[in-house]
């Protein structure tokens, strides 16, 4: 009863808040709740002209015709590989990084080279694809005219399906681990500086400081960020490969997102790229919910 | 007490809205069915009780004495640009049509080409009234989509009873044009046409090369083999460097494309086209592709890569990237459309101010056979409304602009254009066209983008006849002739020498809506046939995994998708 009491008297202090968070729960509802009555497209045979209300209920349809397709393997394998190692990478260069960075003195330097590492996460892919075309290039480009200074014959990276994974991987962490680069130097500067005090005195060095402080110190936001990317496991980065492969790749690089998009946007299939969609999803949404769990049983952390 | 009272209602409350949604939607889709099976009924009762004697009186007297209105929905393409002040609604060719007609144009909303597919599956969806015409240049899905909604009109009749002589000869000039549009023997959309063989290729070389090296322009693929060796290993730019190829070509999109750089010809000269359906010698049709010849013409292009005749990332090219090789002086040969002269070849000349380039003949093959992929007559549809009143009405635009727009004769009302001082400007007692002529503040526009035709009226045809004879010394004397001069001299030529070759091109005959299994299956097929042919050019595959590769097509869908496709064919040719 007092507990209610209590409650009662809450509400009427906190009720402008409430209200101030109405219009982002309407924009919510009507952008990301309300559009997802679409995904029973993903049960029907869907029609544009026949609309939701009309087209053919086919039930699973759309999900057999994903499996049937004499490649999925491959294409689900690649989606598998690719995504793996970009979740992996995209940890691990960070963190390494954030913690050279850290050694650094001299702050302009610093400064400059966090910037630098941090533009080219504000290049599209679409401009990207080709100037890696041009820089990657056996005839002249700067990549291989570099490796021929030390002898090595031109490398066909985007002809090469091996090398064109490494190429993907490779040009993908380069473009954007700057940008995580910067959630890792907060986490650096939020370190409490006595325990680095209380090291020295200990006569800990630079290294036992690092091993036994900093990096104790970022795995919770380590974990973090490793569990929200989780959720991209079937994302092996659409803008990326569509720009840069071609039928010479297609073994080793073709993933899901492309295949969608050539069935489902092109070919016109809506209730069959919904399908995918919707997998796609499901199984990020329950990779997310197993590793939230993991990190909070494991490290005890929350997120939510 | 009371707080049972409040959860009651609250219960209530949370019931009342869901229930109230669900009758609604429920209701909405009842009205709909209702809406539209009324709207046929009343549709058909009209064209047939339509008085089709009042039609034609009008077609004869050739404009209506009431006011008749007519509601648009038309693509917007990024070549449609209006003066200060004016939109689609507001410019000298409304008026023009309600001079001329006494139509009110009324564009109820326009959309670009990027959004419109959207906004026209969303009206069809929502089941919304559609405006009287729809004027839509874009997927063959999107139409497909409108002629299924079933809420328009047969236009095969109207056509041969309202549309005028010069209107119909232009659509017979290929007939296939009709196809994609036909549902049981019936037409569903009027098709806007295009100039023939627009985008088909001819062979650029660069003169000076050839020159350098006294070649003569090769007949034969055996001759341009030979003068692709000399541009690759002979240093024709004379820079030292061994860094030039033969022939501009981009495989990346495959064996076939749209015609910058392609490699169409190198098959035709094999007697096959890939990448398309082609009529067989018994009638029916056969995916190109799968053919015998194009394991021959494949071999051929990897022995040219492993010459170094064409460059070594061609499999990474698309069009615009291997054409790119001829302009920026790095390859002598490029197959590429006969405006390639205005864009995007003359680059070369930034990069050496000596070169020179014309187009030539494609060469024949071994057996002297010559081909090329031909592009398509028709760009685009109209639809007429089951319930639009007037259909006579676009009949009566359509027919004034093939007599009087299409090629214009001399004294004809839209001689030089449609209104002096937008479409062309009188100097000196002679009509000109060209741009610098006008006044700042009032540029030249070309009002043929306005109508409903999207390019006004255009005779397939006439284009490449009129470049063909303009370049043999014919002096221009129509309005159309002394337009089409105008153009580069190297355009002209090249249109030419386009019109020269023009038996060898080879029409994809498979230009319908998507089969069920071509739906389910193409992309496998598509993506395996790309990945074998350029692994084969590439020495990656042996030449042998063309057999594989044929018998995996067949097997995997390709027989039960020609057959298909025979059975579409079947149904539309006999129109």
């Amino acid at each position: 009863m007092k507990q209610r009491v209590a409650r009662r008297w809450n509400f009427k202090l906190t009720w402008p808040l409430h209200v101030m968070l109405v219009p982002g729960i309407v924009l919510v509802l009507i952008f990301a709740y309300l559009p997802m009555l679409g995904l029973v497209m993903a049960f029907q045979d869907f029609q544009p002209q026949l609309g939701f209300f009309r087209s053919e209920w086919i039930g699973f349809e759309n999900f057999k015709l994903m499996f049937e397709y004499p490649d999925a393997r491959q294409v689900i394998w690649n989606t598998l590989l690719i995504a793996v190692i970009k979740i992996v990478a995209h940890l691990i260069v960070p963190l390494i990084f954030a913690l050279l960075l850290n050694e650094v003195r001299k702050m302009v330097f610093k400064r400059f080279v966090q910037t630098l590492v941090y533009l080219p996460h504000f290049l599209s892919w679409v401009i990207l694809g080709g100037i890696l075309l041009d820089m990657l290039s056996t005839d002249g480009g700067l990549v291989n005219q570099a490796l021929g200074w030390f002898g090595i014959e031109p490398i066909f990276f985007l002809g090469n399906g091996d090398w064109f994974r490494f190429t993907v991987i490779f040009s993908d962490v380069w473009k954007d681990f700057g940008f995580s680069t910067i959630i890792f130097l907060a986490a650096l500067s939020g370190i409490n500086p006595d325990f680095y005090e209380a090291a020295l005195i200990d006569g800990a060095n630079r290294w036992q400081q690092m091993l036994k402080i900093t990096l104790p110190s970022l795995i919770p936001i380590t974990i973090v960020v490793g569990t929200l990317s989780l959720g991209n496991i079937l994302n092996a980065g659409f803008d990326q490969i569509f720009n840069l492969y071609n039928p010479l790749v297609y073994e080793k690089g073709d993933i899901i997102d492309t295949y969608v998009y050539r069935v489902g946007l092109i070919g016109g299939d809506f209730g069959f790229g919904t399908a995918v969609g919707v997998f796609k999803s499901l199984v990020s949404f329950i990779l997310i919910v197993i590793s939230y769990r993991l990190a909070y049983k494991l490290a005890n952390y929350r997120i939510f | 007490m009371k707080e049972a009272k409040g959860e009651l209602f609250l219960k209530q409350g949370w019931i009342k809205p869901v229930a109230l949604m669900t009758t609604l939607v429920l209701s909405m889709g009842f009205l709909g069915a209702c809406a539209s099976s009324n709207g046929e009924n009343k549709g058909k009762n009209e064209v047939s009780s339509n008085n089709q004697a009042a039609a034609k009186s009008v077609l004869e007297a050739g404009k209506f004495s009431e006011p008749v209105k007519m509601d648009i929905v038309r693509q917007m393409t990024s070549d449609v640009k209006f003066r200060t002040g004016e939109d689609i609604n507001n410019n000298p060719h409304v008026t023009w049509a309600k001079e001329a007609f006494n139509i009110d144009l009324n564009y109820v909303w326009t959309a670009d080409s990027s959004a419109i597919d959207t906004k026209i599956r969303l009206l069809l969806s929502a089941n919304e009234d559609l405006p009287d015409i729809v004027q839509y240049r874009g997927s063959q899905d999107v139409i497909d989509a409108l002629i299924d909604s079933g809420k328009f009109v047969e236009v095969g009749d109207l056509f041969e009873q309202y549309a005028s002589d010069a209107y119909k000869s232009a659509m017979a000039e290929d007939a296939s044009v009709w196809n994609p549009y036909v549902r049981d023997g019936k037409k569903y959309a009027l098709p806007i046409l295009d100039y023939a063989n627009n985008n088909d290729t001819v062979l650029w070389i660069r003169d000076d090369w050839m020159k350098k090296f006294n070649l003569q322009p090769p007949a034969t693929i055996a001759e341009m083999e030979t003068m692709m060796d000399m541009f690759a290993n002979q240093d024709p730019d004379g820079n030292g460097k061994k860094d030039t190829v033969g022939l501009a070509v981009g495989l990346k999109n495959g064996m076939n494309t749209w015609g910058l750089a392609d490699a169409d010809f190198i098959f035709g000269a094999y007697g096959v086209m890939p990448g398309q359906w082609n009529a067989g010698s018994d009638g029916k049709l056969a995916y190109g592709s799968v053919q015998p010849e194009v394991k021959t013409a494949l071999g051929k292009l990897k022995e040219w890569m492993e010459k170094g005749y064409i460059h070594k990332e061609a499999g990474l090219h698309d069009e615009g990237k291997a054409a790119e090789l001829f302009s920026s002086g790095k390859a002598g040969i490029v197959a590429a459309p006969y405006w390639a002269g205005g864009w995007p070849l003359p680059a070369v000349k930034e990069v050496d101010k000596n070169a020179d380039y014309s187009a030539y003949r494609l060469p024949a093959g071994p057996d002297g056979k010559i081909g090329r992929s031909q592009s398509g007559v028709s760009n685009g549809v109209v639809l007429i409304n089951k319930n639009y009143e007037h259909p006579e009405a676009f009949f009566l635009y359509a027919n004034y602009l093939y007599e009087n727009q299409g090629n214009p004769q001399a004294g004809s009302p839209l001689e030089y254009g449609f209104e002096e001082g937008y479409d062309y400007l009188i100097k000196d007692g002679k009509p000109t066209w060209d741009g610098a002529q006008f006044p700042a503040d009032q540029p030249i526009m070309n009002l043929g983008k306005y109508t409903i035709l999207f390019d006004g009226a255009r005779i397939p045809s006439l284009m490449m006849k009129t470049l063909s004879d303009l370049d043999g010394g014919k002096e221009a004397t129509s309005a159309f002739e002394m337009k089409a001069a105008m153009d580069m001299d190297k355009n002209i030529h090249a249109g030419a020498v386009n019109y020269s070759q023009i038996e060898f091109a080879m029409p994809n005959l498979y230009n319908g809506s998507p089969t069920k299994t071509y739906k389910k299956r193409w992309d496998f097929l598509n993506k395996s046939e790309k990945e074998t042919f350029n692994k084969i050019i590439y020495g990656d595959s042996p030449i042998e995994a063309f057999d594989t590769f044929v018998a995996q097509w067949k097997s995997s869908g390709g027989d039960t998708i020609t057959n298909e496709v025979n059975e579409w064919y079947d149904s539309v040719k006999s129109n």
